[in-house]
């Protein structure tokens, strides 16, 4: 309970300051990785509810699918290379932390353990925590939006 | 997890803080998506409350609200960039 506790309120401190920085970021294009964390960290919120498969959709309509259709149009404003490369690194350092922390963490649904974070087996991944299956679906999406910010870097524009 | 209900109030909070402060139309319509998710948040909760599935379908109605408010966003902002400016009164010069 406590452990739960404890991440409840690191989610809820993650989707607070993400909100907040909306209206702090001087870019727009900064804004919007706002916005998309901050979807991210209210579809963790919704594990907390035990609904984990609105999670997963919440996970894929809103953070893979408008996210990155608003960060693939911002990212024709012009003077955000710099920004876009700091966003990047800033994405993938979350991802990564957040990648570790929950895949190292054994915690089941009722909190008990089912497996020993990154010794768990592809097989046992169906008796596993929605938070593993969790991460396993947002990998993707975050791979896409750094892709995208990427290429934004590297080539200058996109499209 | 009643904890859910507060994080539900303080983002409301925080868009609607937006929607009221913000010069800005983008900025106000991500506002507006923070207050959609406050009522996803809190869709959520009432579902575990209930411990039933009723709840789910308003919460696909709200996304298909906020995939919409973003659809505007970006045509919005692909009109306004032009000018580079996206004062809120440039909504009058909108027209349809």
């Amino acid at each position: 309970m406590l452990v739960e506790l404890t991440m409840f309120f690191a989610v809820g401190l993650f989707t607070l300051g993400s909100a907040f920085l909306i209206y702090v970021s001087k870019s727009i294009m900064r804004s919007a990785i706002s916005l998309a964390l901050t979807f991210f960290g209210a579809s963790l919120a919704l594990l907390f509810a035990n609904q984990s498969i609105l999670a997963l959709l919440q996970l894929l309509i809103l953070v893979g699918g408008l996210s990155t259709y608003m960060i693939i149009a911002f990212s024709f404003e012009k003077g955000s290379k710099r920004n876009a490369s700091l966003a990047y690194f800033s994405v993938l350092a979350i991802v990564v932390i957040l990648s570790f922390i929950l895949m190292l963490l054994p915690i089941g649904e009722s909190g008990t353990p089912v497996h020993n974070g990154f010794l768990m087996s592809f097989e046992s991944l169906e008796e596993s925590s929605p938070y593993i299956l969790y991460i396993i679906a947002f990998l993707p999406f975050a791979g896409a939006i750094g892709s995208i910010l990427l290429i934004k870097r590297l080539v200058g524009k996109i499209l | 997890m009643i904890l859910l209900l507060y994080l539900s109030a303080a983002l409301l909070g925080i868009g609607v803080a937006g929607v009221i402060s913000s010069r800005n139309i983008i900025i106000t319509i991500f506002s507006i998506e923070l207050m959609l998710l406050s009522s996803i948040v809190m869709l959520a909760y009432g579902m575990e409350y209930k411990q039933g599935a009723a709840g789910a379908e308003m919460i696909l109605a709200i996304w298909a609200v906020a995939a919409l408010d973003v659809i505007v966003l970006v045509a919005l902002y692909l009109i306004l960039k032009p000018a580079g400016s996206f004062e809120i009164k440039r909504f009058s010069e909108l027209k349809g």
